[in-house]
């Protein structure tokens, strides 16, 4: 097979490039449901943000023609199914886990029904044209980092701010602090006078914007149509890639560039002739990102000691004094 | 207590509401695509007929192919027609979209996925005087359930020719969703036509491993373009493909029904499936009492089922000698005298 047509200097911008493409809307997605759980909220519905924010995005895009509308809808998509979420969760404190199951399966069966209604019958399926890559002038002329950090489509660069931006959020505030502890120990939270339940809603509005805006990364920045269900998964890896991460915002991070570079390395495998033509059932390399990251995780979790999982994750909070009024 | 009350009627109608979604979805295709003529004094003794897929009709592919042939047959006037979009793969979600039409009189079910075998399996023995197809392509036949082929490859053959008449790298591209028999087949054909004028054509082939995965699609398509590949095929996964073949201008070939609406610009030709041959074929057999026991149909060039069309604007970019070969290749094949190899894989 031919490894050069990879591992040559085009061929590795090429492949990294794809990878920060693939990797993206999960990242996204993976670090708003860090800081979600971190609160105290385990957020299955992630898979419906993630879906929810694909599809107002492209709704927002192609009716007013502008990819900017497009990303907002997203995040407003997202955030619609993170108000859900908080509701059922935090305000009505049912089920966590049953709630996101419910979520997913509402927010898959409204977008599904939503484009089949409003765009009915038509052989012209509708489209714009997606956000072009923007090269940063003098920066991406650098050779061979260049190519590869500063010609990204501008959603990328946004992306990694936002990304940043929630990590130094949850580790180097107060507000951040707030959170984590209203995930560790939310009666200590509660006795210093915090809301935990507002604090949990923030957190869970705080992963629907940025789901919805990985959904928005997804349509605006890399395809300009809608289809269902056209997710595909990325929400449940990107919950896997959380505990990967071990609730630290950018090894998540991390763990979805890896997760992004590995898929991305297994299609050019596939294109460089080793994956068909080598006997090598094509299954294995498309196995291949899932079984890196779950190596990973093996040999991050023995080497640790530490647990990492918020201690409250899942558990809903009920203040003292409301129970015994009951 | 009341706050407790309120969340489980809120889960509950938000259950009801995702469910609902699909059950409307369901329901609604079941009365909306009525493409028979409605009420002509013949119509009595027209073959009344259902077809079942699993996608929009407006899929821009698989299921607008079957319904496009389906719909031809009904506007002729030849069959009554009703399309139920079933939105469901799962054996038991489809004998459960399956059994009432049962009671309808309806004579010739078209199943119009591999995916419905199993459900008519277990139904069809219980309807013995019911004809049913599915589109299995490995000969699954049973007394009343016939199968139809999808000899994409045929076709795909042809394209390659012409696409040696555009590459200028000499390396085409396939994608699809997994690596099963027909797409296989329609891929490395595509690649051995193109031999025919280029010896050395090289085929880069990516198997995504999913069939609804636009993005990974489109990577996928990146991949092989970044690795040469200037001409494309799709089995099964067009659009994420075309997205990629748009955004690097490159040449690509529809799947199964015209989609150079995705790209308009990119589009060589068009690989059409005219499954009116195929679904008119099992009529007469309906109607001439000859459906059954179960028949394996495989229509490909030689019955017109399988054909390409080419792009108007496209066509002046296609060298003469490819269009020759195309026009010689494509003769040779409808007489007989040469059959384009299968290779399904494995």
């Amino acid at each position: 097979m031919d490894w050069g047509a990879i591992f040559s200097g085009a061929g590795i911008i090429a492949l990294l490039n794809a990878g920060i493409r693939l990797a993206m809307p999960t990242a996204l997605a993976a670090v708003g449901e860090t800081f979600c759980e971190r609160s105290g909220v385990l957020n299955l519905s992630l898979e419906g943000m993630l879906l929810a924010g694909a599809f107002t995005s492209f709704m927002g895009g192609y009716y007013s023609g502008n990819l900017w509308v497009g990303v907002l809808a997203g995040i407003g998509g997202g955030l619609a199914i993170g108000i859900l979420m908080a509701l059922l969760s935090v305000t009505f404190k049912t089920a966590q886990v049953i709630n996101g199951i419910v979520l997913v399966l509402f927010a898959t069966g409204l977008t599904a029904f939503t484009y089949n209604s409003v765009f009915g019958v038509t052989t012209t399926p509708p489209r714009f044209d997606s956000m072009r890559p923007l090269e940063i002038p003098w920066l991406s002329s650098i050779p061979g980092v260049g190519p590869v950090l500063f010609e990204q489509s501008i959603l990328v660069y946004l992306s990694v701010v936002v990304i940043v931006a929630v990590s130094w959020l949850l580790f180097r505030t107060r507000y951040g602090l707030t959170v984590r502890a209203a995930g560790e120990k939310p009666t200590a939270v509660d006795a210093a006078g915090v809301n935990v339940d507002r604090v949990r809603w923030v957190a869970t509005l705080v992963a629907g914007a940025m789901a919805g805006f990985g959904g928005a990364v997804l349509i605006v920045g890399q395809l300009g149509f809608f289809r269902d269900s056209i997710t595909a998964g990325r929400g449940w890896v990107a919950i896997a890639l959380v505990i990967f991460g071990r609730w630290t915002p950018l090894r998540v991070f991390g763990g979805a560039l890896l997760f992004g570079m590995t898929d991305a390395l297994q299609l050019r495998i596939q294109a460089a002739g080793g994956g068909i033509q080598s006997g090598v059932p094509f299954e294995f390399f498309q196995a291949l990102p899932y079984l890196v990251t779950i190596g990973v995780v093996i040999v991050a979790t023995a080497r640790s000691r530490d647990d990492a999982m918020p201690t409250a994750l899942g558990e809903t909070f009920e203040k003292e004094s409301k129970t015994k009024a009951e | 207590m009341r706050s407790r009350l309120l969340l489980a009627i809120v889960a509950l109608a938000l259950l009801a509401a995702a469910c609902g979604g699909d059950d409307d979805d369901a329901g609604d295709d079941t009365t909306t695509t009525t493409a028979a003529p409605e009420t002509t004094a013949a119509a009595a003794d027209l073959t009344k007929v259902a077809l079942i897929i699993g996608t929009p009709i407006n899929d821009l592919g698989w299921s607008q192919a079957g319904y496009e042939g389906a719909k031809a047959l009904a506007d002729a006037g030849e069959i009554e027609l009703e399309v139920i979009e079933a939105g469901e793969f799962e054996t038991s979600a489809v004998t459960r979209v399956l059994t009432p039409l049962l009671d309808e009189g309806f004579e010739l079910i078209l199943a119009h996925s591999f995916s419905y075998g199993d459900a008519l399996t277990e139904i069809a023995p219980d309807h013995p005087d019911v004809g049913f197809a599915w589109a299995g392509g490995i000969a699954g036949t049973a007394d009343n359930i016939a199968d139809y082929d999808q000899p994409f490859y045929q076709a795909a053959y042809l394209a390659g020719i012409l696409a040696a008449g555009v590459t200028e790298t000499g390396i085409l591209g396939g994608t699809a969703g997994f690596d099963i028999p027909v797409c296989h087949a329609q891929l490395e054909a595509f690649v051995a036509g193109a031999k025919e004028i280029l010896p050395d054509a090289e085929g880069i082939n990516i198997y995504v491993g999913s069939w609804i995965d636009a993005v990974a699609t489109k990577e996928a398509a990146l991949a092989a373009a970044d690795q040469g590949a200037d001409v494309f095929m799709s089995c099964g996964v067009p659009e994420g493909t075309f997205e990629a073949v748009r955004e690097r201008d490159l040449g690509m070939f529809s799947y199964v029904v015209d989609q150079s609406s995705l790209a308009p610009e990119q589009t060589i030709g068009s690989m059409i499936w005219d499954l009116s041959v195929t679904f008119g074929k099992m009529v007469d057999d309906i109607e001439g009492g000859t459906f059954m026991p179960g028949k394996f149909y495989q229509d490909g060039v030689t019955d017109d089922a399988l054909r390409i069309d080419l792009n108007p604007d496209y066509a002046g970019e296609i060298s003469a000698e490819a269009l020759a070969k195309y026009e010689e290749v494509l003769a040779a094949i409808k007489d007989g005298s040469f059959e384009v190899p299968f290779d399904g894989g494995l």
